[in-house]
């Protein structure tokens, strides 16, 4: 593979906006990540009747109305409200005013599985309620995907900005967070607003349901009992600019972005494939230019199914040899969140290298003898990280490995 | 940017052909039949035979068959490639997947005895990133595989994209581009959504472009700059912006143009033609009266705008192939230009040869 045709910038994240099911705000989720909190509970977006198992990691005490300054929240759908709630937290987080976010060349770049298709299903069922084939206008504007990055630059106001939405399924946030880097570093645009977001869409329930993948109550990744996923919703938004940036105006600095990898398993449109796995995170390593045993610490896509676990800690074995880094699964706090999984976990990422610990993996009994990691168990750990590697697989055999690092003391504003 | 289009294929109204799509261009099409434009003849299992094609949707047979026949004649076909297959990337952009594919889906779990009793092979399908990964396993290609998604600007943004993944050392080789499928669910929201608008009639079709680094040739490299098939362009710009009032579409595509033309240092009495949007009503007024700001009394380039319809996630693209069917003299600056009813503008500048 060529490598970079230039010198890159080095990237660094200096906002975080984290809407979820164990807290809204950078600060309240690094609070969660560090006391291990569940988002489990009970659906209360969708009617769950006929439905045996009806868990799943909804986000509640959100309010739009609140937090847009610009989008009405009636004429803009669920998950777009995440994703611009989500950057607005960013921006204030990151400390830029509004005319700074307007003056510079940005990238918005926001990954998803669903995009706007909660309105469509609940179009169907009104459709089929009145027994006319009309939709209503309301729903059928709201349900365009591609709003989910056009609404961030409608809400913020800004000019010169690409506004792209990246529906790579359930690794969407790392293939956005990857291309927001890419853009920094290329020195192409000065800032990047990039991540995931996903409403808790009924379809997706019914879908991992018939495929029988739904746990009955919470999600075990990497234990011998576990059951599946409970799908969760949430959003997170990063903000990226090149390191000098964030030294000239002083900002504080979560983490540096250090590359991505990804592949295709081009093999099945949903079962997973260790090789692919394995060559997609030494990809993100060569990219970085970085080797395994630098990982401190990854951020698993751990769905907590059967197929997924067992794959994902075999390709892990394969690239990292008998005793890789501790490996976390935000996934049992958070559910699985889809396109915003990936872009959470990042998240995490920065929050764990910022703060030095590591994120547990709750509601766990025991290991499953065939997978043998440490998969932080229950309990949150401190914990000195240089480079973490997030990992995002998805259908499609979308694969997309994202690796960040601490950023030096020294260089710390 | 350092990328250039060495070869485009595509399945659309006009044409089952590239060659055939653009003679279509070139010969003026045909004054089209009121109602939506449809690929003619296009059947699934006549395109792509009845082996693993289960639930599969329009929108994924149409890009499986452009993708396949665009790597066939350019030496990357799966059996006789001239790249690994990881060094071959995909960047296929839809406005919303198979709208059709999901609506049936949410039916069938409304309307039988249990809500997930949906057949499990249709589950896959209502992704929006179906489409690329079936094109991934159909012809093998294992690089990365990106799905974009950007109302009318997709196809820009498409590009955009696979620029940066290959500038960036991700992929060598770049298959990029957009599909649509026309269908009654299509219909129904395009009319909800536009009630007091006016609007084409649907169009569909994929057209993809097959994007290579620029520079010297390597011996086992890909074709470089020309390329070997006569179709060549440099990818000169790809620049965007975005009005957060509607009032402001024109300030913002003739501001978008000038970072563009900037950008490139390239003077707009440079710029030979450009190929507009197929967008109606106040935006397309807005978006041809920026053209004109910025480049006076320039040719449009609009002959398969009323054939093809409104193809959406694919429209930019095809303003791209009609600017390389007439691709004039080597050295020729084109440009392409789009809106979107979500607030984007956008422009691409190529460079003939």
């Amino acid at each position: 593979m060529a490598g970079q045709t230039s010198a890159r910038r080095r990237v660094v994240v200096t906002g975080l906006g984290v809407i979820s099911s164990i807290g809204l705000g950078a600060k309240e989720f690094a609070r969660a990540l560090r006391e291990g909190r569940s988002g489990a509970r009970t659906i209360t977006s969708f009617d769950t009747s006929g439905f045996e198992h009806t868990t799943a990691c909804e986000v509640t005490d959100f309010h739009p109305e609140e937090l847009l300054h610009r989008l009405v929240p009636a004429d803009t759908g669920r998950a777009s409200q995440l994703a611009a709630v989500a950057a607005r937290l960013a921006v204030e987080d990151a400390g830029l005013a509004a005319e700074e976010v307007r003056r510079r060349r940005s990238l918005i770049a926001v990954g998803t599985l669903s995009g706007g298709a909660d309105e469509i299903g609940m179009s169907v069922r009104e459709q089929l309620a009145a027994g006319t084939g009309a939709v209503d206008r309301g729903r059928a504007r709201r349900a365009r995907s591609g709003r989910l990055s056009a609404d961030i630059a409608q809400e913020l106001g800004l000019l010169s900005t690409e506004a792209v939405t990246v529906p790579t399924a359930c690794a969407a946030g790392n293939y956005a967070i990857g291309y927001g880097f890419d853009a920094v570093a290329a020195g192409e645009v000065e800032l990047a607003l990039c991540g995931g977001a996903d409403a808790l869409v009924r379809n997706i329930f019914v879908g991992f349901y018939r495929l029988g993948t739904i746990a009955p109550d919470v999600c075990r990744p990497f234990d011998k009992g576990r059951q599946g996923i409970l799908t969760g919703e949430g959003s997170a938004v990063l903000v990226l600019e090149s390191l000098d940036s964030a030294l000239a105006r002083g900002a504080r600095v979560y983490a540096e972005v250090l590359g991505h990898g990804l592949v295709c398993e081009a093999h099945h449109p949903v079962a997973p494939d260790r090789d692919s796995m394995a060559a997609c995170m030494s990809r993100a390593h060569a990219n970085a230019g970085i080797t395994a045993d630098q990982v401190d610490l990854i951020s698993a896509h751990g769905t907590g199914t059967l197929a997924n676990d067992a794959t994902e800690a075999s390709a892990i074995h394969q690239v990292f040899g008998d005793s890789p880094p501790p490996v976390t699964a935000l996934k049992s706090m958070l559910g699985h969140c889809m396109g915003a999984s990936s872009a959470l976990s990042a998240a995490a990422c920065a929050i764990a290298l910022d703060e030095g610990f590591i994120p547990p993996t709750i509601n766990h009994i025991e290991t499953d003898p065939e997978i043998e990691i440490d998969c932080v168990p229950n309990t949150a750990r401190a914990a000195d990280l240089r480079i973490v590697q997030n990992n995002a697989l998805a259908f499609g055999g979308n694969d997309a490995v994202l690796l960040m690092g601490r950023i030096d003391r020294e260089v710390r504003p | 940017m350092n990328s250039v289009i060495t070869a485009w294929e595509a399945h659309s109204p006009l044409g089952r052909t590239a060659e055939g799509h653009r003679q279509a261009v070139l010969d003026g099409p045909a004054a089209p039949e009121a109602g939506s434009r449809l690929v003619p003849g296009f059947d699934i299992k006549e395109a792509l035979g009845r082996k693993g094609i289960r639930s599969m949707d329009r929108a994924t047979a149409l890009a499986v068959v452009t993708t396949g026949r665009l790597l066939e004649r350019t030496g990357l076909g799966k059996d006789d490639r001239r790249c690994a297959d990881d060094e071959l990337g995909l960047v296929l952009g839809t406005t919303e997947g198979s709208l059709q594919s999901l609506t049936e889906f949410d039916h069938d779990s409304y309307t039988r005895e249990k809500p997930f009793d949906v057949p499990p092979s249709l589950f896959p399908v209502v992704l929006m990133n179906y489409h690329a990964g079936q094109c991934a396993i159909w012809h093998r290609i294992k690089g990365p595989n990106s799905t974009i998604c950007g109302s009318h600007l997709t196809s820009l943004l498409a590009l955009s994209y696979a620029c940066r993944l290959q500038s960036n050392g991700h992929a060598r080789a770049v298959l990029v581009g957009a599909v649509e499928e026309c269908s009654d669910a299509r219909d129904s929201y395009e009319q909800a959504r536009n009630e007091d608008d006016p609007q084409r009639p649907s169009g569909e079709g994929c057209v993809m472009f097959l994007l290579e680094p620029a520079g010297p040739v390597g011996k086992d490299g890909p074709g470089g700059s020309g390329g070997p098939h006569g179709e060549g362009a440099a990818v000169v710009a790809v620049e965007f912006g975005f009005f957060p009032e509607p009032d402001l579409v024109r300030p913002a595509v003739r501001d978008c143009l000038t970072r563009a033309l900037d950008r490139a240092g390239v003077e707009p009495g440079k710029v030979a033609v450009v190929a507009p949007s197929p967008a109606l009503g106040p935006r397309g007024e807005a978006e041809l009266a920026a053209i004109a700001e910025v480049f006076g009394d320039v040719p449009l380039a609009t002959a398969s705008l009323d054939a093809l319809g409104d193809t959406r996630a694919a429209a930019a693209g095809f303003q791209l192939a009609e600017l390389l069917s007439r691709p004039g003299e080597p050295g020729r600056l084109v440009v392409a230009t789009a809106t979107d009813a979500e607030g984007r503008v956008g422009c691409a500048l190529l460079r003939i040869g």
